[in-house]
Parts: structure tokens; C-alpha cells; sequence
């Protein structure tokens, strides 16, 4: 079972969105999809529930096409940019309306979510702030019993308080019903403790997928007087991200994990995530 | 010179050093039940299998012991354990390096002697 991309390309006009594109997601899993602006994260998350047709390749669940079998189309669920609900009726009309496409929707949790920030299902869409919208996006996603939930930008607009108490109910509802989740977002620090697998992507490929526990043998900063970061790097042979004065100083980065000895006169740290996706997607873009 | 090294230790690591300070602090004691990888995951936000995955290395540890259908437990003497094993550290590890740095300072061996006199009252 599992949600898969093979070889997918697709363009809008003369820009290439995705580019041959190739992925699995693998039940049981919270996934970070990470890329920059523009990188494909949002055409790829419309590929996957089939609001968007592949120009060339296949989107398959569990082996079935997700393009031609409209079944699919139940098992995943998409919660972005759009509202596709009237904006000015109670949003318990839109709960509804889900329910009426995916079933069984959670209204208990939903209920504790909207109170928790202060809404009522007697809310109107159009009347609400930024914020306070994506918060009834993101309700609706959590609570239908889909396989297969793709959240894209799930925080837009929220502040740092309202962040963090919708990731404590992601976590909630993964536990509860359990859906495979895709976070796509450019905020890599606020999921990265959320996520057990990260997948970069950039101009429309697949720069990198790892787990997240092996993020110490990812990539290691090393920072110190020029000549002895030198002595260290001719040590080895690391492929170099990136090179960077820093007054006397100098830093630089490269694949690969922290040696066990701390070389005097030197800082050696592993990478954190934020980190390593900058640096492998500013090296790509040169 | 470096102002901000971000920490790149995998997430599992900062959960199981995190549970092993709990039980240091005596936070939980001996013979008691920590908190479930629910309860953790949704409090500070954590994947329930990473959280999972940083109690299995303490079990490894020997400081947690699963107990089927109840949870995780503070194994008998971790408290006892985790503190000799912190004792070690200090004295072998940053209490050397504290000295080694006061004297390239030049702190003079009495200096040293006083403060320690002093905070230890």
C-alpha cells in the first residue's frame, strides 16, 4: 500500500513544474515535503488527488490510477489554498459537505479544535480572519477518514501560539485514525520534529529523501582558523555544500556525518534540517 | 566566533537525553510509570515514533522497561544510575576542562580554591 508518483512531468506554458518526477509514500508515515518558492511542492500535492493531470506519467494508489478511478479520489484529501465550500454559510455546511464526499467525518474532534481557537461551527467562512481560515481548512483535513491526507501550508496566516496547538492536533489525529501524511511547507523548523521522513524537492525533482534519524550522517558545519579547517577538510575527502568567510574565520559545510573525535581549534556540529535543506537547495540553484 | 550552532542531534537522541535528565532530577522515580508516547508526542509535539524510537534506546539502556498493556517504567536503581554515570562525567569531563581553562586564564590556584569554598556553603 502506498502512494506513488512515476515519472511525472508537467508544465504550465513554458515553465516546467515537475520534471520526470519519481516518489513513494509509504503508509505510516508523517512526511515533510520541502522545497523553495516555485520548487513544485503545490503542483505536486494537486497531482496526488487528481486536481491536476499529469502531462506525462502515472500517480498511482495502492497500484490503482488515481486518474482514472474516481474511487481513489475518497482515500486522499487535500486541504491548500482553495475553499472549495460556500464562504457564507455556516462552516458546518462545509464539514458537512466533506462528510458527504470522504464519510464519516470526526465532528467530535472537530468541535474540540474550532473551540480551542475560540470558533463555532455557526461561523461563517467569509467572516473569519486569515488565520483563522486555514484553521477550518486544516479541521476539515484532520477529521475525514482518509488514507492519505496532504497538508500544503497548513499555517498560513497563523501566529506562533496557533501553529503549534494545530501541529498538537495533527499529531492527535494521526495517532487517533492514523492517515499517512504530507506536510508540504518552506517553514522546515516547525515540522522537523514532527516528520519521520523529509523529501526535498527543487525546479521540479527530487533532490534528496531521507529519514529523519539519520539526520547526524547528513551533513556536518565546520567553523575555525582557515588553515586548520583546511588541515581538517584534506583529511578526508567530503563533497563540499558550502565555503563562507566569517571574519578571520572560516566555515564550511559538506555531505556526510561528524567524525567521533572534536578537532581542537575547530567547531564541528552536525547539521540541523533547516540547515541542510538551505544548503543543498542553494547548491543546486548554482 | 560561532553565535548559533544549531543542534543537528536526531530528534530520538533529544527525546532519550531529555527522559534521562527527567529521571536524574527525579522528575520520575524508580519503579514509576513516564509519561505514554501519546501523552509525549502530542505535548511537546514530537513524531510517536520518534518519541518510541528515544525510549527503546533507554530500554536498551536499561533505565525503561516496557510492562505489557501498562506502559513504560523507570527501571529499579536508574535514578541511582543515570546520577553515578552524570557524577563521572562531571568529574572526569567539564569539571577538568573548567581547571584546565581557569589556569590558561591564568586564575590563580587559590582564586579557584575560594570560589569552590564559596559556592560549595
Amino acid at each position: 500500500m502506498s502512494l506513488t508518483v512515476s515519472k511525472v512531468d508537467k508544465s504550465y506554458g513554458k515553465l516546467k513544474a515537475l520534471d520526470e518526477i519519481s516518489l513513494c509514500f509509504e503508509p505510516g508515515n508523517i512526511y515533510g515535503l520541502f522545497g523553495r518558492n516555485g520548487a513544485g511542492k503545490s503542483t505536486l500535492c494537486n497531482l496526488m488527488t487528481g486536481r491536476t493531470l499529469p502531462d506525462q506519467g502515472l500517480v498511482h494508489l495502492d497500484g490503482s490510477d488515481l486518474v482514472s478511478d474516481s474511487r481513489i479520489a475518497r482515500r486522499v484529501a487535500l486541504v491548500n489554498e482553495t475553499w472549495p465550500y460556500p464562504s457564507r454559510r455556516h462552516i458546518r455546511q462545509a464539514f458537512a459537505m466533506a462528510e458527504g464526499f470522504y464519510g464519516d467525518f470526526d465532528w467530535h474532534l472537530a468541535e474540540r479544535i474550532l473551540k480551542s481557537f475560540a470558533l463555532r461551527l455557526t461561523d461563517t467562512f467569509a467572516s473569519l480572519s486569515m488565520g483563522q481560515r486555514q484553521v477550518v481548512k486544516d479541521v476539515i483535513g484532520l477529521c475525514l477518514p482518509v488514507e492519505y491526507l496532504i497538508l500544503d501550508e497548513p499555517t498560513t496566516g497563523m501566529d506562533a501560539a496557533a501553529r503549534e496547538r494545530i501541529y498538537s492536533f495533527v499529531l492527535e489525529a494521526y495517532q487517533q485514525r492514523g492517515p499517512t501524511m504530507i506536510i508540504a511547507t518552506h517553514i522546515i523548523n516547525e515540522v522537523s520534529q514532527l516528520i519521520s521522513r523529509a523529501t526535498i524537492i527543487d525546479q521540479g525533482r527530487v533532490l534528496r529523501s531521507f529519514s529523519v534519524d539519520d539526520l547526524s550522517a547528513l551533513g556536518t558545519t565546520v567553523t575555525g582558523r582557515p588553515r586548520d579547517v583546511e588541515g581538517y577538510l584534506a583529511q578526508g575527502d567530503p563533497q563540499l555544500l558550502s565555503r563562507q568567510r566569517i571574519g578571520d574565520l572560516l566555515r564550511v559545510s559538506f555531505e556526510g556525518p561528524v567524525s567521533d573525535e572534536q578537532p581542537k581549534g575547530l567547531i564541528v556540529a552536525p547539521m540541523d534540517l533547516q540547515t541542510y535543506f538551505v544548503q543543498i537547495t542553494e547548491g543546486a540553484a548554482q | 566566533m560561532a553565535i548559533e550552532i544549531p543542534d543537528g542531534r536526531p530528534v530520538f537522541v533529544k527525546v532519550a537525553d531529555r527522559l534521562t535528565e527527567a529521571i536524574a532530577e527525579g522528575l520520575v522515580a524508580d519503579g514509576e510509570r513516564i509519561p505514554s508516547t501519546t501523552e509525549i508526542s502530542t505535548a511537546y509535539q514530537i513524531n510517536p515514533a520518534t518519541v518510541l524510537k528515544g525510549m527503546n534506546l533507554l530500554v536498551d539502556r536499561g533505565l525503561l522497561e516496557k510492562r505489557r498493556g501498562l506502559g513504560m517504567f523507570v527501571t529499579a536503581g536508574a535514578g541511582r544510575s543515570v546520577r553515578e554515570r552524570r557524577r563521572r562525567e562531571l568529574l572526569n569531563g567539564r569539571f577538568q576542562d573548567l581547571v584546565e581553562e581557569a589556569k590558561a586564564l591564568d586564575v590563580s590556584r587559590e582564586d579557584l580554591d575560594a570560589i569552590i569554598e564559596r559556592v560549595y556553603q
